[in-house]
């Protein structure tokens, strides 16, 4: 009997896994969930906050979420978790608790119950309705210090992921549809998909593992897309009491919310419902890769801000320097690293650190210093002070900034550390949400290949990876091995004209601060 | 103000957890350390195989990788994953031997999916020790508090951890203490939590099917097919949601395809619990031969699995009890596992073997401590009404009989269509 043979080809294959000292268990009476299931959508990966260009008296806040949306990622595609608090957390006068939080809340509609399938035929409007499956959000704005809310939009609809070209012709229009005015039009929102704006490459964290890479400068989220909400308010809005003159540094973060439920069983007809618990915090880039210790980062996911003292020791005596050292040479800045800790926790004096600043996480923004014509990808220490750290704009270069400055740079020393990777793979746009347009689900993306002119060769000296610079074509980026000597190493300047400004301004940023022995 | 902070410092130099740091790529971007534990499908498995070649030391991967082995042979059924699994999650702890609390976690899973439940709750309790943060330790604590009879503290982990780490996996696993506690609708709407905080299709699949068997278990046949039908669209390659699919048609009474949709199943997966109901289906259908086939099968496979070590005994006791074959057999295999672990799961069990030995005395108690959280179980009553039916009591068995029938009259191939006359034996 047919069955009876393919279950007895099925049960050798079992056998011999038995034979291998597997017990198989497939007991009706054993249930098993999964562990620990990815969450992607409460998963902050980057938080950005700018003086708006084309609007300078507004602030721009573009928060976004789950990370490596491959376009095509049907048929579910990259929905908003539903019921979650989204929130964007703002700080005023420096006391590290939010005194207002900006929150979204997501309900799920389906046009045609019977299916869960994004659309039913092409979609050139947000209400039409072959957008089968379609979000809504309401924005409420909390006032931390009295609780009070307000609610800023009311079913204002998602732009759903870029499913593809056949159903979606005109992204682009769909988009503009949900750019949302409110409060007499002095304020924006937008919700929806794009392009990742973050750009780096992710191996050179690997180095320190020993990784042996024949390539590098490839911006690992190159093709991805991800989930933003975008956010333009007067500055007046953000400032406490209302003036952003006289109370122009703000911090800001943002946290994701789910709701506990009780085990309990409960007698009535209604389940029992917990408190909503924080599973996601974000302020600064990079905070988890180089701050953050390793197996505290389900206890920095659930902090507040107000607790950050407890970082304090991972802050000023950090172990990407140390390891830098082991592998490459380069010497470790003395501790304790108070340089780190305004960059990191108080915002740096003279910049973006209000006058009573309680040490905590934030993305700091001074909202008097006006948006840079063009803007130096190297934020501060490029002499651009419109740029991280003072906020965070799309085309700031945080991984080549935050391995300079954990390799000293605000104390002096040049490194010229980077990523090879300097800019976005696709340009921004110069209007509100700024954020390029999503690739398109019906473009299949091929597996990241590093192009072969920036392929380097890595060398091993007495066990130990040496990278070396390599040779690169006329006009190309510069490009090393994953960590390089730009400035001290090379000659001919292919990125003179960038690094020049930080080498020249580079200790106007560097205020005056209080240094202390490290024995202290 | 920095002195302050400094001073702070010094009273914070103690706490272990503030001593490595993250450097992975896997940590840059926090999913991709998540994303083993719910990788989606080998392509997702291969990156992160592609990664540890070219990063052999990274200790985080391997445990992901680990992870995703133990989670593909949970969705696919693939047992094959289980030895990748443990030499994945042992060459992490390896490397990194002493706060590695995702390796931990990780072989804290596999042992569960071993039924090694007292393995299972040590790993997870070494796991806590390094990072009581993470609401995966209190997963795999309190999944091998359940499985071992050890209720109240298994609610507890659990609460703690969906107190933590609110999200599909908690929510899960409050749904099913809550379904353990009688609780339907309280279950019902913690599964649609995780069904709604599901991010790919096999978590969806995997939340709508346990969202089909909550109604199929309260006797609502056509919720339940929708939420089969449902997560078969999410995941075509999720067998449960097969069988479910497959038990609907015979409670339907489309004996012929739901032969056929067990067939398939059984083809992919010959598990147990899967080629018994085959038998029983063939049977209600007419077909003895095929039937008397599978329990061949089920034979040779039982007697292959426990050659190699695998504990069959608790579907042996139930199957052998239903069929009144190989009594002595079952009940030794009931007792056996009685005394490994005190779950109502194993309590209903022994009870039922012992009813078919003819010890109805010794089952009633057993029956009685297998309802002992209030589970709305079918399957439960109609064991302890049968038992007390035997003893003569037949005001307590006609309750318990009609119970069962009110609460899912599908409950068995076997004795669900018997219901009715065996009801009305004692009225």
């Amino acid at each position: 009997m047919a069955s009876i043979r393919r279950s007895l080809v099925a049960l050798l294959a079992l056998l011999v896994v038995a034979v291998l000292g597997v017990v198989p268990s497939y007991a009706s009476s054993h249930r098993e969930a999964p562990l620990t299931a990815a969450d992607p959508q409460i998963d902050s990966t980057d938080m950005y906050a700018f003086v708006s260009p084309d609007s300078p008296d507004t602030v721009t806040m573009i928060s976004n979420w789950i990370p490596f949306e491959s376009p095509a990622g049907g048929p579910n595609f990259y929905p908003w978790a539903p019921g979650v608090h989204y929130d964007i957390n703002i700080d005023n006068n420096g006391d590290a608790k939010p005194d207002i939080t900006y929150r979204w809340v997501f309900t799920n509609h389906y046009r045609n119950p019977n299916t869960f399938l994004m659309n039913t035929g092409p979609v050139s409007k947000l209400t039409d309705t072959t957008l089968n499956f379609y979000q809504t959000y309401d924005l409420t704005e909390i006032n931390g210090r009295t609780g009070a809310t307000k609610t800023l939009l009311a079913n204002a609809i998602s732009a759903p992921s870029n499913v593809g070209a056949a159903s979606m012709p005109d992204y682009a229009s769909l988009r503009n549809q949900a750019i949302v005015p409110f409060d007499n039009g002095s304020s924006k929102s937008f919700v929806g998909q794009a392009d990742d704006p973050f750009f780096l490459d992710l191996r050179i964290f690997d180095l320190l593992y020993g990784a042996n890479l024949k390539e590098a400068g490839h911006d690992t989220l190159d093709g991805y897309n991800v989930n933003v909400m975008a956010l333009q308010v007067p500055k007046s809005a953000l400032a406490s009491s209302g003036n952003a003159t006289t109370n122009p540094i703000v911090g800001i973060w943002t946290t994701a919310e789910r709701q506990s439920i009780r085990t309990e069983a409960s007698n009535g007809t209604e389940h029992s419902s917990g408190p909503f618990v924080q599973v996601s915090r974000l302020g600064q880039p990079l905070v988890n890769e180089v701050v953050a210790p390793v197996g505290a980062k389900d206890l920095f996911n659930g902090s507040k801000p107000a607790n950050d003292a407890q970082f304090l020791k991972a802050v000023q005596d950090p172990e990407v320097p140390k390891l830098i050292q082991s592998v490459y040479k380069i010497k470790a800045p003395a501790t304790p690293r108070n340089d780190l800790v305004e960059v990191f926790l108080t915002g740096i004096k003279g910049l973006n650190q209000p006058p009573k600043v309680v040490p905590s996480e934030e993305l700091r923004l001074n909202m008097s210093i006006p948006p840079t014509a063009v803007p130096n990808r190297l934020g501060v220490i490029g002499g651009d002070k419109a740029g991280f750290p003072n906020g965070r704009r799309l085309t700031d270069d945080v991984v080549d900034i935050a391995l300079r400055v954990m390799e000293g740079e605000l104390l002096g020393t040049k490194t010229g550390l980077g990523d090879g990777v300097d800019s976005n793979d696709v340009p921004f746009e110069t209007t509100f949400p700024y954020v390029a347009l999503p690739h398109s689900g019906s473009f299949v993306a091929a597996p990241p290949v590093a192009p072969a002119a920036k392929t380097v060769t890595l060398t091993k000296n007495r066990g130990v990876s040496t990278p070396l610079t390599a040779g690169i074509g006329a006009g190309a980026l510069i490009l090393g091995a994953l960590i390089v000597w730009l400035i001290k190493r090379r000659p001919g300047p292919p990125e003179a004209e960038e690094e020049a400004a930080p080498e020249a301004e580079v200790h106007h940023v560097r205020t005056p601060r209080p240094r202390r022995a490290s024995g202290e | 103000m920095l002195r302050a902070i400094i001073r702070t410092a010094g009273l914070l130099r103690g706490p272990a957890v503030l001593v490595a740091f993250c450097l992975t790529a896997a940590c840059v971007r926090p999913s991709l350390q998540a994303a083993p534990a719910a990788v989606r499908d080998r392509g997702g498995i291969g990156a992160i195989q592609q990664r540890l070649r070219s990063v052999p030391a990274d200790w985080q991967a391997w445990a992901g990788l680990g992870a995703s082995y133990v989670q593909e042979a949970r969705r696919t059924g693939d047992p094959t994953y289980y030895p990748k699994a443990d030499e994945a999650l042992r060459r992490s702890l390896h490397i990194r031997p002493t706060d590695n609390a995702d390796a931990m976690i990780g072989l804290g899973a596999l042992a569960a999916a071993r039924h090694d439940f007292v393995g299972a709750l040590s790993w997870g309790d070494r796991a806590r020790a390094i990072d009581p943060y993470s609401s995966s330790t209190y997963g795999v604590i309190g999944d091998a508090l359940v499985e071992l009879g050890r209720y109240k503290e298994a609610f507890k982990a659990i609460q703690h951890m969906v107190d933590l780490q609110p999200g599909l996996a908690s929510y899960a696993r409050v749904s099913y203490v809550l379904e353990l506690q009688g609780d339907t609708s309280g279950a019902t709407a913690a599964m649609k939590m995780a069904a709604d905080a599901a991010s790919n299709p096999s978590d969806s699949a995997f939340a709508d099917y346990y969202l089909g068997e909550l109604y199929w278990n309260s006797g609502r046949t056509d919720d339940a097919a929708r939420m089969y039908t449902q997560s078969n669209e999410h995941d075509a390659t999720y067998v449960p949601a097969l069988q479910g699919l497959a038990k609907v048609r015979a409670a339907r009474g489309d004996l012929p395809r739901a032969v056929a949709g067990y067939e398939d199943v059984v083809a992919r997966f010959p598990l147990p619990q899967y080629v018994g109901e085959l038998a029983d289906v063939a049977t209600a259908a007419g077909q003895p031969a095929l039937a008397t086939d599978e329990r061949g099968l089920l034979d040779i496979q039982r007697k292959l699995f426990r050659a190699n070590g695998v504990n069959v005994d608790l579907d042996e006791a139930v199957f052998d009890a239903d069929h009144h074959i190989g009594r002595d057999r079952g009940l030794d295999a009931a007792r056996r596992e009685w005394a490994r672990r005190k779950s109502i799961v194993v309590a209903d069990a022994l009870a039922w073997a012992l009813h078919a030995n003819g010890r109805d005395h010794e089952a009633l108690t057993y029956a009685r401590t297998a309802l002992r959280l209030g589970t709305r179980s079918a399957l439960f009553f109609f064991h302890e009404g049968m038992i007390e039916r035997s003893l003569g009591l037949r005001t307590d068995a006609h309750a318990d009989l009609s119970r069962a029938a009110s609460i899912n009259r599908n409950f068995s191939f076997v004795w669900g269509p018997k219901l009715p006359s065996l009801i009305a034996s004692v009225r």
